[in-house]
């Protein structure tokens, strides 16, 4: 039995061995790929446009503004003249954000009373306006506590605030983007590679006419799937390798939980993915209907229904029960556990026993449909 | 007779289009179910954060805090802890996103007028939760906090506490509701364009190559732009009719409609189709197998289209030498058009500049596409 | 076949280089009109680059041909126009019927409108694919596929028709209708170049040529090419242990040209000389062969490629 697996193995490898272009593909571009976005992408939003309308002219104004200037939230893109030109900065997009401060604002705050600002904001990218409104609320509360302070010290009363807020972060405190974001694009090309890889194999024999060749073969069907699935295998173990150092060193991405655990769930993920590439390989007619099918099944549910991007527990019901046959949401939910919070079994294992299923299941049902074709 | 050659290549590639069923109809479903898909999942708003509270103090402020946290609608409380370290484990498997710890003696610094400690754990392991969660809590605690101050020493010998209080009156244009949902489909209808189109096209061509039948189309007086337009064009209208679809379903489903100019969004929609079916070309050009058209695109083409185009990951935000790399990217063009025209009306005025982007970007891809191509029949 | 009949195919000195690289080494030779011209060589002679350029598709680096009156270099659409080119895969559309395959191949070669019924009879008729029309050619068998290549080819009427190992993978039976085919449309006056490794095949050819690592290293009629290498005769010996028999052969350079198996028995070339059958025949005897039968014969035209191929194998 192994003898013939090798075989097909070798035959496979050999293969792919002549077709250099297609080797290098699959071996140097999916590292390429992390590095590459991995340095581009960031959820961080910084650095929004902000324009200033300030009709109060006041030194309490002018320290509003240098609040807001601060930290790494807004960048300032210049004054706006009047009110009337609010409408043309946004509809230019020469910002995001426009603040307008008007008269009297300087004399309420200094009463110790409530002093209103206009805040417009562009609404057309959301994720940015949000942050624009959430930061402009923090800002503008930190100032008016300072503020309370200063005008307390200046009064000669000593007050002390109540409560003493303690917030930590933990996991990856600074916050940075990369730290969750670089698992995600992980479990990206992870999973197009392992499934591209093995899509177009069966059913570019069927399209050339040399299916027979299977049939004739000694090899039973279980050994011929998984002399198929060998050499893929190793390119993608070497890659999920390569992924996991290049994270480590480059990106800032620590290993803190047990490796076997992790080297078992991305040993699972592969071969599911190999597997599903199989399923289709089976299922579709044509080699472009198989491209089509690996594509619309990866790419874009990957993107947006694994957690990469878009929080799971934020989506309606029925959503988050589709994202259960979204593969890479549990290699995910691994790679976060073990790679960054350093988490024990216990808090990972219903996802690793996805994994499972998801390994045997298609490697099965490749089997099962291809049984049936022979 | 004129035309009479490309009319026949048309005709054969419309017939070679119906001749799978199973093709036609992935091409048809399987971007709509996507969109239906996506449309409902794309969505940054952050309805709720998954919250334990860990209350050592159990006294009505600790109390009054906590309904605090629930009142403003962000806090899903669901978990109360009764020891620190359970707070470690639900962090670990991530059944809260935030821990609130109130250590004891909390309510008594208060009456005492002494600072009393807050602690917020925040998993720090999904970002952009975690910073919306920490903002949030921050504004809460800083609200209680400010209260608990008035309200505690409001009457003293030297009379009132001021309490100055800049107050931001915020107004979203454009996006009223901060549907993050009318921001993303335009960008996952754009995305579900190019993907089928570069697909057609760049398997149609190589298909030939590999079965052999180009081989005959060269050896005839063809010439190699008639194969290429008797090659596009049919895809061409495919792929204006997935896009017909797409956008039946975006305003059915989802309620989005366009604020700007129909005809000008179906023309540049057009321009985008061509440009990515000369991109279709070009990989189609560089393959001499389906299987490595299918790994060029999956690994050279989707991955820049699908992270780098500012479809979800904003641009402003890249290293600089990455930002000029987005220029090359036309569905970057297109998504500032389709966002343009879907939501702030935007008309030829304002888009002209992505509308040359593309044609120049076409030109480029059309050029280098011709040259390879006769250079390949050889 | 008359001299005064104008050549089809006129090549002179045609070469091709890639890099250091010769492919194609100046070849030179015609063909005239209607005459079937058998083009053989081992894989990787250059017999597809030569195609190539004959056909427009390859520019020369030296040297150069005309097809049917229009020069490949200045004029390869003139010639693309004019012929007919079956390829050694089959190339048509198996997902269309074999009626929709002539209709496009009639649009591709801008057949007026009005002709193209009739010309899509009777290549139909030629090819005797009649009630065929419907199908589609993955339904077909092979020799019934050889054919069809063959009537789209001819389809646009062209002067000149190249053949690419056209009978590979066919059966007997349907070879000798396909080559029955072939004479017919040679009698109509069409030129047939055609590339093959089938040696009977060549026998039925007007004229062969035979291409080795880009020199076209022999050119003529079979009778020709037979009488030529008459300068060597051949015998023919019926031995058994006919393989063991070989090195004994070789070892006498003055008497022996070349040896080779043919079927079970030898086939050898010797040098001309008085009683050469009898000096063969003792000199195996002498080493133990039981040599049953020597006769002259008539060199095939396998012997004499294989005398070439060897001779400029030495060189």
């Amino acid at each position: 039995m192994i003898d013939r697996i090798l075989a097909i193995a070798r035959k496979e490898f050999y293969q792919i061995w002549r077709d250099k272009r297609s080797l290098g593909l699959l071996a140097f571009v999916p590292t390429f790929t992390l590095l590459l976005f991995g340095f581009a992408l960031s959820l961080d939003v910084k650095n929004i446009r902000l324009a200033i309308a300030d009709e109060d002219h006041t030194r309490e104004s002018r320290e509003l503004v240098a609040a807001l200037r601060h930290g790494e939230s807004f960048d300032l893109r210049g004054a706006v003249g009047s009110r009337a030109d609010v409408r043309r900065v946004i509809e230019g997009d020469r910002a995001d954000v426009v603040l307008v401060i008007p008269e009297g604002f300087s004399r309420r705050l200094l009463r110790g009373e409530r002093a209103d600002v206009q805040v417009v904001i562009d609404g057309s990218n959301a994720s940015v306006a949000a942050a624009a409104a959430g930061f402009v609320d923090a800002y503008a509360r930190a100032y008016s506590i300072e503020l309370q302070m200063h005008l307390l010290d200046r009064a000669g009363r000593r007050i002390v605030q109540p409560v003493d807020y303690r917030p930590r972060v933990w996991f990856n405190p600074e916050l940075k983007s990369s730290r969750y974001l670089v698992p995600g694009l992980m479990g990206y090309v992870m999973i197009i590679t392992t499934v591209i890889s093995t899509a177009l194999s069966i059913v570019r024999e069927k399209e050339r006419g040399t299916f027979e060749q299977i049939q004739v073969s000694p090899a039973t069907i279980p050994e011929f799937m998984i002399g198929k699935m060998i050499p893929y295998f190793f390119i993608a173990c070497l890659l999920a390798v390569g992924i996991v150092l290049a994270g480590w060193l480059l990106f800032d991405v620590p290993v803190r939980g047990s490796i076997p655990m992790l080297s078992i769930a991305l040993l699972l993920f592969i071969i599911g993915g190999l597997g599903m590439g199989l399923v289709i390989s089976t299922a579709a007619q044509t080699q472009e209907a198989a491209f089509l099918l690996a594509t619309v099944t990866t790419a874009l549910p990957t993107q947006l229904l694994s957690g990469f991007i878009f929080p799971i527990e934020n989506m309606p019901p029925i959503l988050q029960a589709i994202t259960t046959i979204v593969p890479a949401k549990y290699l995910l939910a691994i790679l976060r556990a073990v790679l960054l919070k350093g988490a024990p079994l216990e808090a990972y294992w219903p996802s690793l026993a996805a994994l499972v299923v998801f390994a045997l299941g298609t490697v099965s049902a490749a089997i099962l449909r291809l049984r049936r074709r022979v | 007779m004129r035309g009479q050659a490309i009319r026949a290549l048309i005709r054969k590639q419309i017939i070679e289009i119906k001749s799978s069923t199973q093709l036609r109809a992935l091409t048809l479903i399987a971007p709509l179910l996507q969109m239906t898909l996506f449309g409902f999942a794309a969505n940054l708003d952050v309805a709720t954060v998954s919250t334990a509270i860990v209350d050592m103090d159990r006294s009505a402020r600790s109390r009054e805090l906590v309904a605090r946290f629930e009142s403003t609608g962000m806090f899903d409380v669901r978990q109360w802890l009764d020891r620190y370290d359970d707070a470690d484990r639900v962090l670990l498997d991530g059944s809260s996103r935030l821990v609130i710890v109130i250590p004891p003696g909390f309510s008594r610094r208060i009456a005492a007028r002494q600072p009393a400690p807050l602690q917020a754990l925040i998993d720090g392991s999904d970002g952009y939760v975690a910073g919306i969660a920490g903002a949030y809590a921050g504004a809460v605690v800083a609200d209680y906090s400010r209260d608990v101050l008035l309200e505690t020493q409001r009457v003293t010998p030297a009379g009132r506490v001021p309490a100055p209080q800049v107050e931001p009156r915020t107004r979203v244009w454009y996006n009223p509701d901060l549907k993050t949902r009318r921001f993303f489909i335009p960008g996952i209808f754009g995305l579900l364009l190019m993907i089928t189109t570069v697909i057609a096209s760049s398997t149609s061509i190589v298909k030939e190559r590999e079965n052999g039948t180009l081989e005959q189309l060269v050896v005839s007086p063809v010439r190699p732009y008639q194969i290429i337009i008797g090659k596009l064009a049919p895809f061409a209208v495919t792929a204006t009719v997935t896009m017909l679809n797409l956008l039946l379903l975006a305003w059915l489903v989802f309620g989005i409609s366009m604020r700007g100019n129909v005809l000008l969004f179906l023309l540049l929609t057009i321009v985008f189709e061509i440009v990515i079916l000369g991109l279709g070309l070009f990989i189609s050009t560089i393959s001499r197998t389906q299987q490595q058209a299918s790994f060029t695109t999956t690994f050279f083409v989707l991955p820049p289209f699908l992270f780098l185009s500012g479809f979800s990951f904003p641009i402003e935000n890249m290293p600089g030498w990455i930002q000029v790399l987005t220029y090359a990217i036309p569905l970057r063009y297109y998504l500032d058009v389709i966002r343009g025209i879907f939501m702030t009306g935007a008309g030829l005025a304002e888009l002209w500049p992505s509308l040359v982007a593309m044609l120049a970007i076409g030109a480029v891809i059309f050029g280098a596409s011709i040259l390879r191509f006769r250079k390949s029949l050889e | 076949m008359s001299v005064d009949v104008a050549p089809s195919i006129v090549v002179d000195g045609l070469t091709k280089r890639f890099g250091d690289f010769v492919a194609v080494d100046r070849a030179s030779f015609d063909v005239r009109e209607g005459e079937i011209f058998g083009f053989l060589g081992p894989n990787g002679s250059g017999k597809s680059t030569l195609i190539r350029m004959l056909c427009g598709l390859l520019d020369p680096t030296d040297g150069r041909a005309s097809v049917a009156g229009h020069d490949v270099s200045s004029d390869p659409e003139g010639v693309k126009r004019s012929i007919g080119y079956m390829s050694q895969r089959f190339a048509l559309y198996e997902n269309m019927t074999i009626d929709q395959n002539l209709d496009f191949f009639a649009g591709i070669y801008e057949i007026a409108p009005k002709r193209i019924a009739e010309r899509k009879r009777h290549v139909v008729e030629v090819a005797n694919l009649k009630g065929l029309e419907h199908r589609r050619p993955v339904e077909l068998p092979g020799g019934l596929r050889q054919r069809l290549a063959l009537a789209t080819a001819i389809l646009h009427e062209p002067r000149v028709l190249f053949l690419d190992e056209p009978t590979g993978g066919v059966d007997p039976i349907n070879r000798r209708r396909f080559w029955d085919l072939i004479y017919t449309l040679a009698e109509e006056g069409i030129t047939v170049f055609v590339t093959t490794h089938f040696l009977d095949e060549a026998e039925h050819c007007g004229s062969i040529g035979l291409i080795y690592y880009g020199r076209l290293i022999a050119f003529g009629s079979p009778a020709e090419l037979k009488r030529s290498q008459a300068a060597f005769p051949v015998l023919e010996l019926e031995l058994p242990r006919a393989a063991d028999a070989i090195a004994v052969l070789q070892t006498r350079r003055d008497l022996v040209a070349e040896v080779a198996l043919f079927g079970r028995d030898l086939h050898v070339s010797v040098v001309d000389g008085p009683d050469i059958e009898r000096r063969v025949g003792d000199l195996l005897a002498r080493d133990g062969f039981e040599v049953r039968r020597i006769e002259r014969v008539e060199p095939s035209l396998e012997d004499i490629f294989i005398h070439l191929i060897e001779r400029e194998e030495r060189a």
